[in-house]
């Protein structure tokens, strides 16, 4: 640790004396010659190199730093060590079990912990008991299973322990949370469940339900949004606040249905189809020319100011449309429109003269609140040490939440049958299971059924275990859209089904 | 009867390489994501030649044969012909039979309580194929849907196509399209076939006219490209007009003709 600040001020020190031996030389020599031009260019940079390694502008690596924080592994010299030791280092280790080899078995009924003395900014944190005891050993078992679970933390300064003992601290992280996957979470949307492995390939052959295909459905503005024909989402709102949108699989029944186009051809077939087809309809659109007429009523209104601008200029012998239609008008036209403009500049000129004084409060105004939300003052904050002794204390007492994994509700969708004629009469199931430990909230079902299903009014049940409602609205393609709402979280690891019937069309 | 192609020989070939260029650039679209792109093939041209194009470029599997049920408005018998005057099979409606896509065949409809007296000769063009799972095509044929309209404007001369599509479930209607009571139809000048093709997947194009078959000299194709068939489960019948010589004969034989 000493040898990276010894060099820097040695290379100053050379530099800076090197820089007066020149600076004499060239005084007496009363000119610069060409061999010292280089010379006089190095030396200041020498000299900035230096101050940079010196003064730690980021340059010297990270490790050689002042620790940060208590879990470094650097650990300073002791010449260096404060006697209040404010920034002492402590160290971390994590038994397994409670019970240990030091710690002698508790009874029946009692778990005791024992945290080692901490000297944490002058203050030393004696040892500490804690005793939990129950009149029944049954609850002081499944305690003591509990406890095991909690993770220990000891604190021990550097005079508490010889320097020869002086290990490198030992830091089990926490278990690194699960990313959702974007491949896993896409393969999860597009996962059909068919009769057939063409139905992917064949789509338009089978009758869908479930997933979410086009946009990704949500909520914008606490509107609807993205919810296209076929999709069946489950949105919700995790322990954070955070709403989301998980969508189910794809059920696939194989239910084609076919159409036909119809032509007649012959000679006096023409006639008829005509009068059929109603190509005469689309091409009779007449609201074209209504248009057109619009237009040349606007270009109307042009000319009859042009004819008054005319008259000013004492060209009322010009009456015609045709010399109405002049470039010369259309140019008066113009200048009409640059007065305006003219008069918006002046007032926005006068603005700036009499008003100026207001821009400038806004302009301070604008600089104290930036000041204000300056984000130093929340990073010092976080660097407080009794934010920092605060959360150990927590993690002896044990009240860490076990619950580690955000909620997230994964949906299931079935079908009854895998294959379907028109009138055939399909149970679909959606199971929806909170695969995470923390409760979700505000749960609500989305199936936008697709044109093909037509929901059979009275058969949405939602199981006896999670009370909701369900509401049935029009989706403007011809089928309905329903919407299953749990009046209750669903807890973790919790699940729930939901059925009900539709008639293939 | 001789056509253009009789003094051009080239002719057909060259045109029918153009069309399957233009055929196999729109193929690369996917089944069921058909847009308003420019259709190649219609209605209008030779009958089996859209169908023949179209296998051509999609190279169906000659092994897979695609249930068609032929539907008359009440009663009546369908007899099926492939490349030959002498029917596969002889059967009453709903008539339901296996057919090779890719190929034409000719329909006999007679014996039609509301029309004494009076066969037309229809034929089918099967465009497209079915996937369905196995063992379960039976289940779910191709219908052909003849209305007692479309046989009243055959009889009184006229020509009347139909271009049977799987429909777009996703662009489907509430009602059922091919039993609607006022048809879907186009303008005779409009490409039907692009049409179908905007509303699903083309599968089969019914042409209903007048013309019945006269000596011995008939059109090329008239009785169809010779594609394969099948009976499937249906039993046909015996109307005194073809006499079939073993009604236990195998499947196999059947449609090996």
């Amino acid at each position: 640790m000493k040898k990276p600040r010894a060099l820097p001020w040695a290379i100053t020190l050379c530099a800076y004396g090197t820089e007066r031996i020149v600076n004499v030389t060239t005084r007496n020599a009363r000119m610069l010659s060409a061999t010292s031009r280089p010379v006089r260019l190095l030396i200041p940079g020498l000299a900035s190199v230096a101050l940079m390694l010196n003064t730690g502008c980021g340059i010297l690596p990270h490790a050689q730093r002042e620790p940060d924080h208590v879990f470094s592994s650097s650990l300073p010299q002791k010449s260096e060590i404060p006697t209040r030791h404010t920034s002492a280092p402590v160290e971390a280790h994590y038994p397994d079990t409670l019970t240990s080899n030091s710690t002698p078995a508790p009874a029946d009924g009692v778990v005791r912990m024992n945290v080692k003395p901490a000297l944490i900014d002058g203050n030393v944190a004696k040892a500490s008991v804690f005793t939990i005891s129950s009149p029944e050993a049954v609850e002081a078992d499944a305690r003591k299973q509990a406890f095991s679970q909690i993770q220990l933390v000891s604190f021990q300064t550097e005079e508490a322990r010889p320097v020869e003992q002086r290990v490198s601290p030992t830091f089990t992280p926490a278990e690194p949370r699960r990313l959702a996957d974007p491949c896993e979470e896409q393969s999860n949307r597009m996962e059909t469940i068919a009769a057939s492995p063409f139905a992917d390939i064949y789509p338009d052959e089978y009758i869908f339900d479930g997933g979410d295909r086009n946009a990704p459905a949500g909520y914008v503005a606490g509107q609807r949004s993205g919810f296209d024909s076929e999709d069946t989402v489950a949105k919700y709102t995790d322990h954070t606040g955070d709403p989301r949108t998980s969508p189910s699989n794809r059920v696939a029944v194989y239910a084609p249905r076919f159409g036909s186009v119809r032509t007649v051809t012959g000679l006096q077939a023409d006639t008829k189809i005509d009068k059929a087809a109603g190509a005469r309809d689309s091409q009779g659109i007449g609201n074209i020319k209504t248009g057109n007429a619009a237009q040349e009523n606007v270009h109307d209104t042009i000319l009859s100011g042009l004819e008054s601008r005319n008259r000013v200029d004492g060209m009322e012998g010009a009456t015609p449309a045709m010399q109405a239609r002049r470039t010369d008008s259309v140019e008066q036209n113009r200048k009409v429109d640059e007065g305006h403009e003219g008069r918006h500049y002046s007032s926005h000129g006068s603005m700036e003269r009499h008003e100026g004084f207001v821009l400038q409060q806004q302009i301070q105004n604008a600089m104290s609140w930036t000041r204000d939300q300056y984000p130093v003052l929340t990073a010092s904050t976080t660097n407080a040490n009794q934010i920092r002794a605060t959360f150990k204390v927590q993690q002896t007492v044990g009240m860490e939440d076990e619950r580690k994994t955000r909620g997230k509700i994964h949906v299931v969708k079935l079908a009854d049958h895998e294959m379907a004629q028109s009138g055939d009469t399909i149970t679909f199931t959606i199971r929806i299971e909170n695969t995470g430990d923390f409760d979700v909230y505000d749960v609500s079902i989305v199936d936008n059924l697709t044109p093909r299903l037509e929901y059979l009014s009275g058969t949405a049940s939602i199981d006896g275990q999670h009370p909701g409602e369900v509401l049935v609205e029009d989706n403007g393609e011809g089928s309905s859209i329903l919407t299953f709402n749990l009046d209750q979280p669903l807890k973790g690891h919790d699940r729930g089904e939901i059925t009900f019937e539709a008639r293939v069309r | 009867m001789s056509t253009i192609f009789d003094f051009f020989p080239g002719l057909q070939a060259t045109l029918r390489l153009a069309v399957i260029t233009v055929a196999a650039g729109l193929s690369s679209t996917a089944p069921g994501q058909q847009d308003d792109s420019f259709q190649p093939l219609n209605e209008k041209m030779m009958p089996g030649f859209a169908a023949d194009t179209l296998a051509r470029v999609r190279q169906y599997d000659p092994s897979w044969l695609q249930p068609v049920r032929v539907e008359l408005p009440t009663a009546g018998t369908v007899s099926v012909y492939s490349a030959t005057a002498e029917p596969n099979a002889i059967l009453a409606t709903p008539a339901q039979f296996s057919v090779n896509a890719g190929h034409i065949y000719r329909l006999r409809i007679a014996d039609m309580p509301e029309f004494p007296n009076v066969e037309v000769y229809p034929s089918i063009e099967i465009l497209d194929r079915m996937h369905p799972p196995d063992g379960r095509a039976a289940d779910y044929p191709i219908p052909v849907v003849l209305t007692e309209a479309d046989i009243r404007e055959a009889i009184d001369g006229r020509m009347v196509t139909r271009v049977v599509y799987l429909e777009q479930p996703q662009l489907a209607a509430m009602l059922d399209p091919l039993r609607r009571e006022i048809p879907q139809s186009v303008d005779p000048a409009d490409n039907a076939l692009q049409e179908a093709d905007r509303l699903g997947r083309p599968m089969i194009i019914v042409r209903i006219g007048g013309r019945t078959p006269s000596g011995d000299y008939m059109p090329y194709m008239y009785y169809g490209s010779g594609g394969g068939f099948d009976l499937g489960g249906s039993v046909p019948v015996h109307t005194g007009v073809v006499k079939l010589s073993d009604k236990r004969r195998p499947k196999s034989s059947v449609a090996s003709r």
